[in-house]
């Protein structure tokens, strides 16, 4: 289950962020890049995945902030900690 | 008028000797006035300076939680209230009625009954304002940016500037000829009459004297605080053994203390979005000041099984908090840019259910008069501090949606914030004379009277059967208007 949610947050991650210049770098996890409409619709789409994880109370604790899953689930693949690839990550590549 | 000793008190008695001249007292003299009725109001501390706390009046043991020296309650005229900071806001409905799933009494009365006296409360604490007659709320829109469902603002007023009124009253009550005003005299004693169902007399100490002197009385007004009221009952019982009616038949003086413990159970990070000033005092209309506190709905403080309580965000706020990495990657994510924070470590200010366990009692220690200390044994029970832990959860799941603040607990897990968890104290006394239908539950009637004293009324906090949150100077001025229209009827 945990799978199949980790692949749809990447699919839309990388859906709304193709041509965009959005990018996720694994090997600097913090250079975010977003420019555009599509990429604004991406962080309001987030918002309102955000929110509404918050409003279920769907929330978890990550190094010792509240999260919510959503947000949690970002920041882990932000950070490319969870052994994906480089090119898996990379948002442009579609 | 003010007299300087018993031995100037006019002959021929007053309709009612009133106990303590802090705001519930002086309020109860002065409407009693206008409906042309006579009181003596006896206060231990003097006309001017508080009693200072060398003296010793105030001193009382600690056995319970600990509890800071009460330096903030003031033995003078105009009582603590009269150095107030102002902070108001009236009860909420929910308090007045049964909360099974807490463990809480409602009152004996109704919200309606309760809220009717508000108005007179406000005017008489020049409390001109409030965004609607019966609260002091306000939408959220507009104010917090991004609040959704769940969360509530809670407006506090005060009067700006705050007014002294314990100042404004001191003109009145010298050219009073309704009203007596005895000061540095202390009462020590109350006695019962023949049939042992009224109070006849009172035994009466100038502060620095060691003699007392016996008064008799029509009418008793017991106003002398949540500590004090209930100190003074069950001295004034001991002699008279058990099941007497000081000590309430069914021993329930003294029994439901409450306070208003304060715990900082969050680190909360404001971004620049969040209207930050405005939270702490702030001008509203009418020439009043405004403070605001955040709490959430009551659908959802039913729903986790929760107290009533706010959060004050500008407690302890410093700049340019540091969020670390993690956070500044998800803003730049979600918000297009990586904001600067602000730290606070917020208050939580809660309602404490009553619960038997926590107590005024005598102590074994007397004082110069003889009298017995009060000792006070506050507790919190286990399932009391869960219910403030979930509170912490729910509300940074729920303040979180806001999107312009961050938030980190305090403490790694319950066990952690249960025994490390300072508990901080708001010096507001409640409980210890509760109202209630009968003796079995609590101390007075629905009337303020002494369940089997027939001339006996208390008005303060003491006899709230339930506390919210909030200050209560404004919801004590209310209820002294409810008293003191019930006297004016059944004494006219």
């Amino acid at each position: 289950m945990a799978m199949k949610r980790r692949t749809a947050l990447l699919g839309a991650l990388a859906l709304a962020g193709a041509g965009t210049g959005l990018l996720v770098s694994r090997w600097n996890p913090f250079s975010v890049f977003g420019t555009g409409e599509r990429c604004s619709f991406l962080k309001l789409a987030w918002r309102a995945r955000s929110t509404a994880d918050y409003q279920a109370r769907r929330t978890t604790l990550v190094d010792g902030w509240v999260l919510s899953e959503s947000e949690a689930e970002l920041l882990t693949l932000l950070r490319g900690g969870d052994g994906e690839s480089t090119q898996e990550c990379r948002l442009d590549s579609h | 008028m003010i007299v300087s000793s018993t031995a100037d008190i006019p002959a021929g008695g007053f309709d009612f000797t009133i106990i303590g001249s802090g705001f519930a007292g002086l309020y109860l003299a002065e409407t009693l006035e206008r409906a042309e009725l006579t009181s003596l109001v006896i206060e231990q501390g003097p006309l001017d300076q508080p009693l200072n706390e060398g003296k010793g009046y105030y001193e009382i043991d600690v056995t319970g939680l600990d509890y800071l020296p009460l330096s903030e309650r003031l033995a003078a005229f105009g009582g603590t209230s009269g150095h107030w900071a102002g902070m108001s806001r009236p009860l909420a409905p929910s308090v007045f009625e049964e909360r099974s799933f807490l463990k809480c009494p409602g009152w004996p009365i109704t919200y309606g009954e309760f809220a009717s006296h508000l108005d007179a409360a406000k005017r008489w604490l020049h409390h001109t304002w409030g965004p609607s007659d019966a609260t002091y709320d306000e939408p959220r829109e507009g104010f917090l940016p991004g609040a959704t469902a769940g969360l509530e603002v809670h407006n506090f007023v005060a009067a700006k500037p705050v007014r002294r009124l314990n100042g404004e009253l001191k003109p009145w009550i010298r050219t009073s000829k309704a009203v007596h005003l005895l000061p540095s005299h202390r009462v020590v004693d109350l006695r019962l009459d023949e049939g042992g169902a009224r109070v006849g007399e009172i035994d009466v100490v100038q502060i620095d004297a060691s003699t007392s002197q016996r008064l008799s009385v029509n009418n008793l007004l017991l106003t002398s605080g949540g500590i004090e009221n209930a100190r003074l009952m069950l001295a004034s019982g001991r002699k008279l053994g058990p099941g007497n009616p000081f000590s309430s038949k069914y021993g329930r003086t003294g029994l439901a203390f409450m306070e208003h413990p304060k715990y900082v159970g969050l680190e909360i990070y404001f971004d620049e979005r969040f209207p930050f000033r405005e939270t702490g005092w702030h001008d509203v209309p009418g020439g009043m000041i405004g403070l605001k506190g955040y709490t959430i709905e009551e659908r959802l403080l039913r729903e986790f099984k929760l107290p009533r309580f706010a959060v004050f965000p500008w407690g302890g706020a410093d700049e340019g908090a540091d969020v670390g990495d993690g956070i500044r990657a998800l803003d730049r994510v979600l918000h297009g840019s990586a904001k600067r924070y602000r730290r606070s470590l917020p208050e939580f200010e809660f309602e404490q259910t009553p619960r038997d366990t926590s107590y005024i009692a005598l102590s074994e220690r007397t004082d110069r008069h003889g009298q017995p200390l009060a000792r006070m044994h506050w507790t919190m029970e286990e399932d009391q501090l869960r219910a403030f832990w979930k509170s912490f959860e729910v509300f940074a799941a729920l303040f979180s949606q806001t999107g312009s603040v961050r938030i980190r607990p305090r403490f790694a897990d319950f066990d952690t914030f249960a025994q490390t968890a300072e508990t901080r104290i708001q010096h507001h006394h409640m409980g210890t004379t509760a109202m209630s239908h009968d003796a079995t539950t609590g101390v007075v009637d629905t009337n303020c009277k002494v369940h089997g004293v027939g001339n006996l009324h208390v008005a303060g906090c003491s006899v709230f059967p339930t506390a919210d949150y909030v200050n209560p100077t404004l919801n004590i001025v209310a209820l002294a208007d409810r008293l003191a229209r019930h006297l004016i009827t059944t004494h006219r």
